[in-house]
């Protein structure tokens, strides 16, 4: 039986309830965003011979093999000063120590609130990063623009509104505010993106071709969007695979971008990927695959 | 040069400062690397990473001028009044500043991973996989009930069984050291190499470590990448102070070329 955790009425989570259910695959909801549940551990604070009990339904620890986790859309922690959504500190330690499968863990989840952090994991994958400044400096950020002829993204360095834009001379003439805190600062790569989904061992790719610089938010600027499944050579699929095992994931959206030249370049990891953007449009099984590796014990 | 991420009137900067200058060695105490008063230009690409710190007396400092970091405090102090989105700041400052340190050659104390780096206080259960895989047991969580405890959910985020009156004592571990706030009985002895596998397998050299008794012995109640001074006595300080001083002088001889 699987364990759905997360807000009952996150999209995400509604898509793969619908896709389980017509799927016929066991699993169980405990709203995180509404305070349901009650959790019965041992007397070690382990969840191993314990049980969850929802509103209308019991799970014994032993029966559960897997656990899908999405903590967006849920409240934040009490008095927490933050921007991303917490979980409570000794559930994220419940699911860190779970001997099933867990997708994802929140302690493997952490490293996407650091892109740089992630993008020495990386290239130490074999995957290409594009040239990057981070700095509060705009004679730094003035420099890079002129070597980069003119052709820098400007986008967050944490998970927080993670939206990339090209640099532009309005652009220009805000960086002193760069003194309230840095940014993230990188080389324009032009090619296609890739959006890799990992389950377990298996990867789905998607193809997005879009003039967009963030293809995610082309509607707002009235452009196209196409996206189509792709296959991907043994080598960079190799690397995909490495690459989320690195970070302790099961379940991973990893950004690439396929230059003219044939190089792939790897922005970021997600560990809690939007799949059903991508499923809905190229019907890439990524939600059966999900649900086929959680229930498998 | 050392760089302190912290506060200059900690009472732990203080005395390293102290201990590292006497080994002539040159300390900066920075709250904030990424302050009004200091340009920072970080390059990172495929092949290679550099950074750059300019003070506003115009010291500049690139990466191999920096001989350690000593980690103070993860989250940014935001010293800008002028913009009224704290928290997104507070993300990008935390962001940056943990893909820095993991670029450093140098020795940080400590190089924490993004896990613990956002976990506001991890608590025991956050570490117990690793605990009992080093040997070590977390105390129990659920009070003195064999057959179980109930929590609702509501209530979770406040599952805390701190009885100070049971804390058996506190560990610090420095590098391969093991200071005690309490004079160390027999019944600690078995445990100091559990804790020096422990830190060295999490990939940390400065750790404290709280000690209670359980039904079954002594169980770890605590661990905390952010040790407090507080709790040990003026002997233990010392020893602290001086092992961390060691730690950042040994670790560089062994990184310098032959």
């Amino acid at each position: 039986m699987i364990l759905i955790c997360g807000n009952s009425f996150d999209p995400t989570i509604m898509f793969l309830r619908a896709r389980w259910h017509s799927d016929r695959l066991g699993y169980r909801v405990l709203d995180l965003a509404h305070g349901e549940g009650v959790i019965r551990m041992d007397h070690k604070g382990s969840l191993v011979n314990g049980s969850i009990t929802g509103a209308n339904w019991r799970l014994e620890a032993k029966e559960l093999t897997g656990v899908f986790f999405r903590n967006h859309s849920c409240r934040p922690e009490k008095g927490a000063n933050s921007s991303y959504p917490e979980c409570e500190p000794n559930f994220a330690a419940l699911l860190n120590n779970l001997p099933c499968k867990v997708a994802n863990r929140p302690a493997a989840a952490m490293s996407n609130r650091s892109k740089p952090f992630q993008a020495l994991q990386i290239s130490k994958c074999g995957f290409a990063i594009p040239e990057t400044l981070v700095t509060n400096s705009p004679e730094a950020v003035r420099q890079f623009y002129e070597e980069r002829d003119e052709k820098v993204i400007i986008k967050s360095i944490s998970g927080v509104r993670s939206i990339a834009r090209m640099l532009s001379p309005q652009h220009l003439e805000r960086l002193p505010l760069l003194r309230n805190g840095p940014a993230q600062f990188q080389a324009y790569i032009a090619g296609d993106d890739i959006r890799v989904h990992v389950v377990g061992n298996q990867c789905f790719a998607t193809r997005i071709v879009c003039s967009s610089v963030d293809y995610r938010f082309a509607w707002q600027e009235g452009i196209s969007i196409k996206m189509e499944p792709t296959v991907l050579n043994a080598e960079v699929t190799s690397r995909c695979l490495q690459l989320t095992e690195k970070l302790g994931l099961t379940l991973a959206g990893i950004d690439l971008k396929e230059s003219p030249a044939g190089e792939y370049y790897c922005f970021e990891v997600n560990a809690a990927p939007v799949f059903p953007f991508y499923e809905r449009i190229t019907h890439q099984p990524v939600s059966k695959a999900l649900g086929e590796f959680l229930q498998q014990p | 040069m050392y760089l302190f991420l912290g506060e200059a009137d900690d009472g732990l900067c203080v005395n390293l400062r102290q201990a590292l200058e006497e080994r002539g060695a040159q300390v900066r105490v920075v709250p904030d690397p990424f302050s009004e008063s200091i340009r920072f230009s970080w390059r990172v690409n495929s092949a290679s990473t550099s950074s750059t710190l300019v003070f506003a007396d115009g010291t500049c400092l690139c990466d191999r001028d920096i001989s350690g970091v000593f980690l103070r405090r993860k989250k940014a102090l935001i010293t800008s009044t002028s913009s009224d989105d704290y928290s997104y700041i507070q993300a990008e400052i935390e962001a940056a500043s943990l893909g820095w340190i993991w670029t450093l050659q140098c020795p940080v104390v400590n190089r924490l991973p993004p896990w613990l780096w956002y976990t506001r206080k991890p608590p025991v259960q956050f570490w117990s996989r690793l605990l009992r895989t080093n040997g070590l047991q977390e105390f129990e969580c659920c009070g003195p009930r064999s057959d179980g405890g109930s929590k609702n959910w509501d209530d979770f985020g406040a599952l805390d069984v701190g009885d100070p009156a049971i804390c058996y004592g506190h560990a610090c571990i420095v590098g391969r050291s093991v200071v005690w706030n309490i004079d160390r009985s027999e019944s600690l002895h078995p445990y100091e190499s559990a804790l020096l596998e422990f830190t060295r397998y999490v990939g940390l050299s400065f750790l404290e470590v709280a000690f209670a008794e359980t039904r079954e012995g002594i169980g770890v109640k605590e661990v905390d990448p952010f040790p407090d001074l507080s709790r040990f006595g003026e002997s233990s300080t010392r020893a602290i102070t001086e092992a961390l001083a060691t730690l950042f002088a040994d670790s560089n001889q062994q990184s310098c070329p032959q």
